[in-house]
């Protein structure tokens, strides 16, 4: 589900450079399990019930931006009701860890748990945010 | 794991080629039709082997099963009516069969753990040639029509065609789908080879242009397969599937579709009368009448006929599924300093946590699900906490995934058990193929594959590498560290505990206990007190007492052995059976911080605790597989 820089910029999106302020309205900001990255999410503010809707994201290391050579991962679900997404979302990325998740679409109420794997070399690590669904 | 004897001729281009075909079939000129593959399941009888663990099966051209075992490693003829009709000694070399395939003039060809395979003639009159070898030959078909053989090479994920001179002609790769842990071959009447792919639950077929159709996926539906192995001809382009961990066989059609199965999982340990437990392979013997079942985690060999017209009960029809695919692995691991106990469940990819500070453990999550991404399995194996880490850590290896993923668990102190699903969530990963590379020394290496796994108390990850027969160390971010070999004295590693800093490893292959320093410089090899090294013992689960002894459990005599740091052993539980001092190939061993012994009795779908000197032996047990259940108060009543 990887797709280039090009497709990115014609969706719109934030500049790739920056990432927003962990206060700002729909943005969760999270660390990886063993804290290698940082991860900030920006949600549609208020996040639509049962509609697609885009979720882009920023992954740093040490503050950095990503090599090239790194690749991420998108999924979301719902553990207690031990379902994913039902249709799985394209991830858009680019450059540095930039990334747009298109066709997300919380179909029930309740906690989902999104997730993000960063791979560099032979290694993943995933960060992971619950949010709460309408 | 035999196909292709039997089918007939595959892409038959002339009546030359179909009478040739006919005659090398046992099933061939004058065959008589058979059972409707569709009407198989009616329990006809079930037999245990005379000696060892069966693990290969062929049908015999002049009739009935040539059946080959392990431990001793023998040739058995099996009549048609169930009776044992001869044994005899394999030839040297072949100490653990894989695979069995009859080819044309009576003659057998065998595969070995060790990696060869070997032509040989149960007359005795041609002598044993070995033609060919391989990383794991788990599978051999014989192609009448062309007179070549094909093995499925287990270790290293490809197919390899034995053509008539023997040249080797590699088959790898089918329209981008590469296999895992390929299992079992087939050839059927329509000319399409089957290869069942045990990694990914599914099957391949691949006609006659080379077209390759995916059938299957993980699951109990019908059609859908749970580590499927041998495979078997079964006409009109159909064939049986030993689906192993679903506990049947299926008739699968060649679009796919599944059309019968018969076989369910034993309820009650080694029942058998059709129900079935972990069937490795299946084929029909040479009039089509009669399917032979093997299963090597009972010892024993099943035979079905056709299905009685009228009434008789159908036992797929009548068993209310619960969880069919829910048994406790080989693994296990205990947290030190905490409550938490952790199971492989390689039958349902996943890991099961359980609270173990009650009388019976009590299930709090469970990890995984089939797939490659992070946090799923492809057959999960050993296991282990890393030491001092809170929330506590989990190391797992995913074997088919070639990789180990780390699990932290969010539990908090003092919690009641309850189930939680979201209770253990993935952190980490390392794909071991990448970090070790596959080229050493300008030589492809096969693709490791992770099995037991010990964490040293400064928290270096001891992991077996069972392809390589090597042993990779790894810090707690999964990092590089180092590795030591094991080969070429240790051939089946299975078991590992770090204890100071020496790490023990168990040869399952050759019944020794080696204990390595931590430069990975052997300091001593110990068989069991009184074991010749060729005999029953088959040392596996290993822990420390803390005393500088150790705790052993031994798959080939079923036993729980206390081994002081004398020597002295004291042997503590012994099977095989299902009693309360009982054990059924028994796996992991762990000591708990108290001294508590832990055992997984796996064979019997069970752990047991007991104390040191196992005093007080108490049994806790998974799903569906649990004993005779006692009549309630009002059934006694009645």
């Amino acid at each position: 589900m990887r797709i280039s820089l090009l497709l990115l910029v014609l969706t719109g999106c934030s500049a790739p450079g920056g990432h927003p302020d962990a206060g700002d309205p729909g943005v969760h900001h999270v660390t990886s399990g063993d804290g290698t990255y940082e991860l900030w999410l920006l949600f549609p503010d208020p996040i639509p019930a049962n509609e697609e809707m885009q979720i882009e994201g920023w992954v740093r290391r040490s503050g950095a931006p990503l090599p090239p050579e790194a690749r991420l991962q998108f999924d979301a679900g719902m553990p207690q009701h031990r379902h994913g997404l039902p249709v799985p979302a394209t991830l858009l990325t680019d450059v540095g860890g930039h990334f747009v998740a298109q066709g997300v679409r919380f179909h029930m109420g309740g906690r989902w748990l999104l997730v993000v794997d960063v791979t560099e070399g032979p290694h993943t690590e995933r960060a992971q945010v619950w949010v709460e669904a309408p | 794991m035999l196909g292709g004897e039997g089918s007939g001729a595959t892409v038959l281009k002339s009546s030359l080629f179909v009478s040739l075909a006919l005659l090398l079939s046992p099933g061939g000129a004058g065959e008589a039709q058979g059972v409707d593959p569709l009407r198989l399941g009616k329990p006809l009888t079930s037999t245990s082997c005379p000696e060892g663990i069966p693990r290969a099966i062929c049908a015999a051209v002049d009739g009935g099963f040539w059946v080959a075992s392990e431990n001793p490693p023998r040739l058995h003829r099996l009549g048609v009516d169930g009776r044992w009709q001869e044994t005899l000694p394999l030839p040297a070399g072949l100490t653990r069969p894989t695979a069995l395939a009859a080819i044309d003039r009576g003659r057998l060809v065998i595969g070995d753990v060790g990696g060869k395979v070997h032509e040989i003639d149960p007359t005795g009159v041609a002598p044993d040639r070995v033609i060919g070898a391989f990383g794991n030959p788990a599978a051999i078909c014989f192609d009448p029509a062309t007179a070549s053989i094909t093995i499925a090479d287990g270790q290293f994920d490809r197919l390899v065609r034995l053509l008539p001179d023997r040249l080797p002609l590699l088959l790898d790769e089918w329209a981008g789908q590469r296999v895992r842990f390929p299992h079992g071959l087939a050839v059927s009447d329509d000319g399409a080879l089957w290869i069942s792919d045990r990694g990914k639950h599914r099957l391949l077929r691949v006609d006659g242009d080379g077209e390759v159709s995916v059938h299957g996926d993980f699951g109990s539906a019908p059609g859908l397969l749970a580590a499927p192995m041998g495979i078997f001809p079964a006409g009109s382009g159909r064939v049986l599937v030993a689906d192993r961990d679903n506990h049947r066989i299926q008739v699968i059609g060649p679009d796919g579709r599944a059309l019968h199965s018969f076989g369910v999982h034993a309820l009650v340990p080694r029942e058998a009368g059709g129900r079935l437990h972990y069937p490795t392979d299946v084929v029909l013997d040479s009039n089509r009448a009669i399917a032979a079942v093997i299963e090597p985690s009972e010892r024993r060999v099943q035979l079905f006929g056709e299905l009685d017209s009228e009434g008789g009960e159908d036992i797929a029809a009548t068993w209310e599924r619960v969880d069919p695919i829910s048994h406790y692995g080989e693994h296990w691991a205990l947290e030190m300093g905490g409550d938490l106990l952790a199971i492989s469940e390689p039958d349902a990819e996943r890991v099961v946590i359980l609270d173990r500070s009650r009388e019976i453990p009590i299930v709090l999550s469970e990890i995984g699900g089939p797939g490659a991404e992070g946090g799923r399995f492809r057959q999960p194996a050993g296991l282990a906490f890393l030491p001092g880490e809170n929330p506590p850590r989990l190391v797992v290896a995913d074997r088919g995934n070639s990789r180990l993923q780390i699990f932290q668990i969010d539990r908090e102190t003092g919690d009641p058990p309850r189930f939680d699903p979201a209770l253990a969530s993935f952190v980490r990963s390392v794909d071991l193929a990448l970090l070790c590379g596959t080229l050493e020394g300008g030589k492809t290496r096969p693709r490791p594959v992770p099995g037991a796994i010990a964490v040293s108390s400064g928290g270096t990850i001891h992991l077996i590498d069972e392809a390589n027969d090597t042993v990779l160390l790894l810090d707690r971010k999964l990092r590089w560290v180092g590795k030591f070999d094991l080969a070429p004295l240790v051939r089946d590693a299975v078991g590992i505990a770090s204890v100071g800093d020496d790490t023990i490893i168990t040869d399952f292959a050759s019944g020794r206990i080696y204990r390595f320093d931590d430069r990975g410089r052997i300091l001593s090899a110990q068989l069991r007190k009184g074991a010749s090294g060729f005999g029953r013992e088959r040392p596996w689960g290993v822990a420390g007492d803390g005393e500088g002894g150790l705790w052993v459990t031994d798959a080939g005599t079923d036993a729980l052995v206390h081994i002081d740091s004398n020597g002295e052993e004291t042997i503590l539980l012994v099977g095989p059976g299902t009693g309360s001092r009982q054990l059924f190939r028994p796996r992991a061993v762990a000591v708990d911080g108290s001294g508590e012994v832990w055992v997984l009795d796996h064979g019997n779908h069970r752990g047991a605790r007991l104390d040191r000197a196992a005093s007080s032996v108490r049994w806790f047990g998974s799903r569906p597989y649990l004993p005779p259940r006692e009549p309630v108060a009002s059934e006694q009543e009645s």
